[in-house]
């Protein structure tokens, strides 16, 4: 099947790498099962040690039904974003298995449907945030006409929160940026991909 | 490469579908880790980077061999998934550099004999044409060069093999004249 000199770069080919760094990679590799599993375990232990700190505190500290309300659309909100990320990683993952053909498509699908999410992400963060301060410190008692006077009066506090508005829109759109180049990427690679070269039967 | 022994190495490779999910996850680590390693190299320069990626390829290989059921050999089927998991790899690294300095255990700066140190430049110019290929023909000439029939090289990529054909020996010829112009 192979002319005699290809036979010789397929031999140069699979000496590449080193023996050092073969037994290191699996060495790793017998670990990944494990590391994956508590990376899994995190991500959920993280997302629960959330809710129940928050919840905690609400018992803890009686509040009105408007700052419960609040509390639980938010708590609702951040589920569903950490549901939906897991979701796309699955997704991700799943289409490793696929044809080539429709991995480009779920490729693409993906990160559009990251993109999405990260745009509603860089609208929701900032807002998100000033709104949790806002409801911890209504539920500890302050009426929102006090909490406001207090805030326009405070600049370390105008400081803080700016500065956390700040970086969380910093974050979410350097993230929509880094997506919108991975999907122009990908879809070139599809495009080269899909290029049949002369000759070649569909 | 001897079709025969190619035919060997898929019935065992086809007698791997009996095996438990970690079993063959062993099986996969043991026999086809330098494969990996070597997709990577062909996609990605830099040493930190490349680990990251063979450590992508074999989570997304313990992930999914679950859904093997033996249509195609163990190495197609892996190969495949290294592919993809490379390409996802390369479309998030758009501002990384796309090569680094190779290491010396590939080109050393010792005195060395002539054959050794002309086999050792072959290598480098090797993988670096390899690296700059168009993304089709570089994944045909990767198969190609691990020994892959041209019928485990249309499954791995989704063309007909003769499609495959026709690709492995565009990217040969481009390989040989890239070779060829450093003697």
């Amino acid at each position: 099947m192979m002319p005699d000199d290809f036979r010789q770069y397929a031999r140069l080919w699979q000496e590449q790498i080193e023996p050092q760094e073969l037994a290191e990679l699996q060495a790793m590799a017998s670990k990944i099962g494990r590391t994956a599993g508590r990376k899994r375990l995190l991500d959920v232990s993280l997302s629960l040690s959330f809710v129940a700190a928050a919840s905690f505190i609400l018992w803890k500290h009686p509040a009105s039904l408007e700052v419960k309300f609040g509390y639980f659309s938010l708590a609702a909100v951040c589920l569903w974003l950490a549901w939906r990320r897991h979701q796309l990683t699955r997704a991700a993952q799943a289409i490793a298995t696929d044809d080539p053909r429709v991995f480009f498509e779920k490729a693409i699908e993906n990160v559009r449907a990251e993109i999405n999410l990260s745009t509603a992400s860089i609208y929701f963060a900032a807002p998100a945030g000033i709104v949790t301060i806002l409801l911890g410190k209504l539920a500890l008692g302050l009426t929102a006409a006090e909490l406001l006077r207090k805030l326009y009066n405070k600049a370390p506090i105008k400081i803080f929160v700016g500065t956390v508005v700040l970086l969380a829109a910093i974050y979410f759109i350097r993230d929509n940026i880094r997506l919108r180049r991975q999907l122009r990427r990908l879809e070139s690679m599809s495009r080269e991909w899909a290029a049949r070269d002369p000759g070649e039967e569909p | 490469m001897d079709e025969g022994s190619k035919g060997k190495a898929g019935s065992r490779d086809a007698a791997s579908e009996d095996l438990a999910p970690a079993a063959l996850f062993d099986l996969v680590v043991a026999r086809h880790t330098p494969m990996i390693t070597r997709i990577a190299l062909a996609y990605e320069a830099d040493p930190a980077l490349r680990r990251e990626l063979v450590q992508e390829i074999l989570l997304a290989v313990w992930r999914g061999l679950p859904r093997f059921r033996g249509d195609s050999s163990l190495k197609t089927f892996v190969a495949g998934i290294a592919y993809k998991r490379s390409i996802s790899h390369v479309s998030r690294a758009a501002r990384r550099p796309k090569s680094a300095p190779l290491p010396d255990t590939l080109v050393s700066a010792d005195p060395l004999p002539d054959e050794v140190a002309s086999r050792n430049q072959l290598k480098k110019r090797m993988l670096e044409v390899v690296q700059t290929l168009p993304l089709a023909q570089k994944q045909a000439i990767i198969l190609c060069l691990e020994d892959f029939t041209f019928k485990e090289i249309g499954e791995t990529m989704g063309i007909s093999a003769h499609a495959a054909q026709m690709r492995c020996h565009r990217a040969r010829a481009a390989l040989k004249a890239a070779t060829d112009k450093l003697s």
